[in-house]
């Protein structure tokens, strides 16, 4: 029986130390820099730490920055360098909140004067009932948003990104792809976004919206974003990031989640003063496989059109600007 | 405090045992219960310390009435009324108030749980089969954490004999071995397995508007799985952690997926609650028919399955899960009465979809969520096949089903945990049969090990247990 328990207790604890020694090894969030294996390559599924890091440790001098949420992900910096002669970066992550958008313009002023900062709004990214991504408070984001007591960002000792089941996977993952696979590249330089085959089909997100309201704490957020990027003279452009005329019709088709909508694009007309939308019915020749990856993820051929739309000359095809 | 947390496993446990033990090694067998109780107590309020008072209350309350009952005074019989109603009054008014016009309070947690339990010594007590005289030992067996919050609800005579006894003041390792087998099985059911199912559960429940054929199965199925492998997982560690301390708590469940009947599926299911159901429901209400015949019997089986039903809270949902069961129970009584049987398959069918067709009802937020999933399951919305290969399915376009997106790498997990799952139904040991086989040996303890290490990378996205709400 001692016997018994000893093995559990020493199998436990080398096993913990193989599987976390090798998670840190490969780093595959580049939480700490290592590259004990020389990788060409970190196959992570989370932008944050990636993003922060390079942003901590670019060389260039970024004058604009892209902010949204993985439907951001496919607006080339080299299309918003072109037509706003701008050096971009984009940082948009999955699952980004009002929360991500404050600390992450905290963190650009800590080294950068851009210019502009173009935020694409999801309407999940207002919502009360929309948590704050656990990968969040594990990086070095969380650092930047001030207005939460530091006690209450931290999480219990053991509760870090490298301490989950995620973790295990990506570092496999990061291996499989180094050794065996082809290095596939998910965050390029300048906050890229790699080109991804497209399914066969668009999928309609089984995501529907049994509830929603507007956080109180959110818009404070946002507020305070826009001082201080007024205080610094830079302007800061929103859009509503397109959604697929099929998806815009599910959000409408309850009346309670139509009246959250509106109120939602309203909000932030009130806080920014315009706003780009690229959510109303005029989508409706764009919903097609050729301009989304799915119903609410765009692809680089109509995350271009909307950038076009936006800061071309030619005037926008798709976007309604709305003032306040 | 959550069994699958690291401020449990690595601080509370270790404090709870060590405390304990080395307070009963040295002779001081009243402080050691004391220490269990305050443990106890610290385990319940680290949730929210709002909840410690009514507790404390319904404690002090029930013990002072338990004991009374036992004075021989002369007005017994009220003395054990007023006991009655006030635990049914308590639990009413935090579970119902809300239906008749009074503000909703939030539900103290284990409420149910300790009620029913205290409820049980009450009545064991009005009838003689238990006696407490000392405070500190009744506030053990109501408080001994790992039973507290959401079962197995257990027995005065069940529970305090062990405790008692002196072999058990003790540590002891064959105790703990077991101990830890069994909870390694339950935080595996809960971190690896339950987790996992309620990542699909939850989208179609609780997001979507409409769900196709294949999308509304797969939310149920998952739902009913999640249920199982969250409920008897939680009850795995209980288990586990009695052990530890020395007591062997009441099973829960016993592979209740195996079940061929409704009847037989609530002898394997929650199983303590069904025992509490019959001895101290259906019993009394079977006593106070006028004639015991099977028309009465089956009146009383309604009744009780509905209280069952109802006692997981005030919505339509479960008085229709209550009413739902009851009446599976009178037909399948009816059909064992005139001696008809399906063939054991059929009847495996029949019962695993009834069940689960109701937990459908059981989860919904309300009944047009319930409708949602049922519509789907029948394929009133849609038929969406998934490809596999355009080639393989495209076909199926010509009779009216959609062709919808590949397969992704967790729709192949999903598959592969459906077909494991089934597969375990049928096959596996359960957790009652592992804990009797368990011989301990090295091979076993390093798989152990494994597992739990696996949990501990699983524990960053804690999720309460679903019998937390109830």
């Amino acid at each position: 029986m001692k016997q018994f328990i000893a093995a559990f207790v020493l199998s436990a604890f080398f096993i913990f130390a193989a599987i976390y020694g090798l998670i840190l090894a490969v780093d595959p969030y580049n939480k700490f820099g290592y590259n004990v294996f020389g990788f060409e390559t970190k196959a992570v599924s989370f932008a944050r730490e990636n993003k922060y890091n390079q942003v901590e440790h670019a060389k260039q001098k970024y004058t604009a920055f892209i902010m949204g949420t993985s439907s951001a992900h496919r607006y080339y910096t080299k299309d918003l360098n072109r037509l706003t002669g701008l050096v971009s970066y984009n940082y948009s992550t999955q699952s980004a909140t009002p929360e991500d958008y404050i600390a992450m313009t905290r963190h650009i002023f800590t080294k950068y004067k851009p210019k502009l900062i173009m935020i694409s709004f999801g309407f999940e990214d207002l919502n009360k009932f929309t948590v704050t991504d656990d990968m969040f408070y594990s990086s070095p984001l969380k650092k930047h948003l001030q207005e939460v007591p530091a006690e209450e960002l931290e999480r219990s000792l053991f509760n870090n990104s490298y301490l989950t089941l995620g973790a295990i996977a990506d570092s496999l993952n990061v291996i499989w792809v180094n050794l065996f696979g082809k290095a596939r590249h998910a965050y390029l330089e300048h906050g890229d976004h790699i080109v991804e085959p497209t399914d066969k089909t668009l999928m309609l997100s089984q995501a529907g919206y049994s509830e929603y309201e507007i956080d109180p704490k959110r818009i404070e957020y946002l507020k305070t974003l826009k001082k201080i990027c007024d205080e610094n003279g830079t302007k800061v452009v929103v859009l509503t990031t397109p959604l697929s005329l099929e998806h815009l019709n599910l959000i409408r088709h309850n009346p309670k989640i139509a009246a959250q909508f509106e109120k939602y694009k309203m909000t932030l007309v009130e806080i920014f003063g315009e706003l780009w939308d690229f959510q109303h019915d005029g989508i409706a020749p764009y919903s097609t496989l050729e301009y989304f990856r799915d119903s609410i993820h765009p692809n680089h051929h109509l995350s271009t059109l909307v950038l076009e739309d936006i800061f071309g000359t030619a005037g926008p095809k798709i976007g309604k600007l709305i003032k306040k | 405090m959550l069994f699958n947390s690291y401020t449990f496993i690595f601080c509370f446990l270790p404090v709870a045992l060590i405390g304990y033990f080395t307070l009963n090694h040295f002779n001081k067998i009243t402080l050691g219960k004391w220490w269990l109780a305050l443990a106890s107590l610290y385990f319940y309020s680290y949730w929210s310390v709002k909840n410690l008072p009514l507790f404390l209350i319904s404690l002090t309350v029930n013990y002072f009435i338990g004991h009374y009952l036992h004075m021989g005074i002369r007005k017994k019989q009220t003395l054990f009324r007023l006991g009655l109603v006030f635990n049914i009054g308590i639990l009413c008014f935090f579970k119902y108030s809300g239906l008749v016009g009074l503000a909703q309070f939030a539900l103290p947690l284990g409420l149910s749980f300790y009620t029913l339990q205290q409820v049980g010594f009450l009545i064991d007590s009005y009838e003689g089969l238990a006696e407490e005289k000392s405070f500190i030992d009744y506030a053990v067996f109501v408080s001994f954490f790992p039973q507290l919050i959401s079962g197995p609800i257990v027995h005065y005579q069940h529970l305090m004999p062990q405790i008692l006894k002196n072999d058990n003041k003790h540590f002891r390792v064959d105790q703990f071995s077991v101990g830890l087998f069994v909870f390694s099985i339950g935080l595996v059911k809960k971190v690896l397995i339950s987790e996992a199912f309620s990542s699909w559960a939850k989208p179609g429940f609780d997001e979507a508007m409409t769900l196709d054929l294949l999308a509304a199965w797969k939310t149920s199925l998952s739902y009913t799985f999640q249920l199982y492998f969250d409920f008897s997982g939680y009850t795995d560690m209980a288990i586990g952690l009695g052990h530890m301390f020395n007591v062997k708590l009441q099973q829960n469940f016993n592979s209740p997926f195996r079940s061929k009947s409704v009847i037989e599926f609530w002898t394997r299911w929650h199983m303590t609650l069904s025992q509490f159901i019959s001895t101290y429901i259906f019993t009394p209400i079977v006593r106070a028919m006028p004639k015991i015949n099977f028309r009465n019997t089956m009146i009383a089986t309604f009744i009780a399955m509905f209280i069952a039903g109802v006692w997981h809270g005030a919505g339509w949902t479960f008085v229709v899960y209550g009413a739902l069961h009851g009446l599976a129970l009178v037909v399948n009584h009816l059909r064992k009465k005139k001696k008809k049987k399906f063939p054991g398959w059929v009847s495996w069918l029949l019962t695993f979809n009834f069940v689960n067709v109701t937990f459908v009802i059981f989860r919904a937020k309300d009944m047009s969520d319930a409708i949602k999933v049922l519509r789907g399951m029948i394929g009133l919305d849609g038929v969406v096949v998934p490809k596999i290969g355009i080639s393989s399915v495209g076909f199926l376009k010509d009779y009216g089903f959609e062709v919808g997106s590949y397969l992704y790498p967790n729709d192949y997990l999903m598959i592969a945990m459906f077909v494991a799952v089934f597969w375990s139904i049928h096959k596996a040991k359960n957790s009652i049969e592992l804990e009797k086989e368990f011989k301990p040996s090295v091979k076993l303890a390093c798989a152990c090990g494994a597992a739990f290490v696996l949990c501990i990378f699983g524990m960053n996205r804690i999720t309460e247990f679903i019998y937390f709400n109830f």
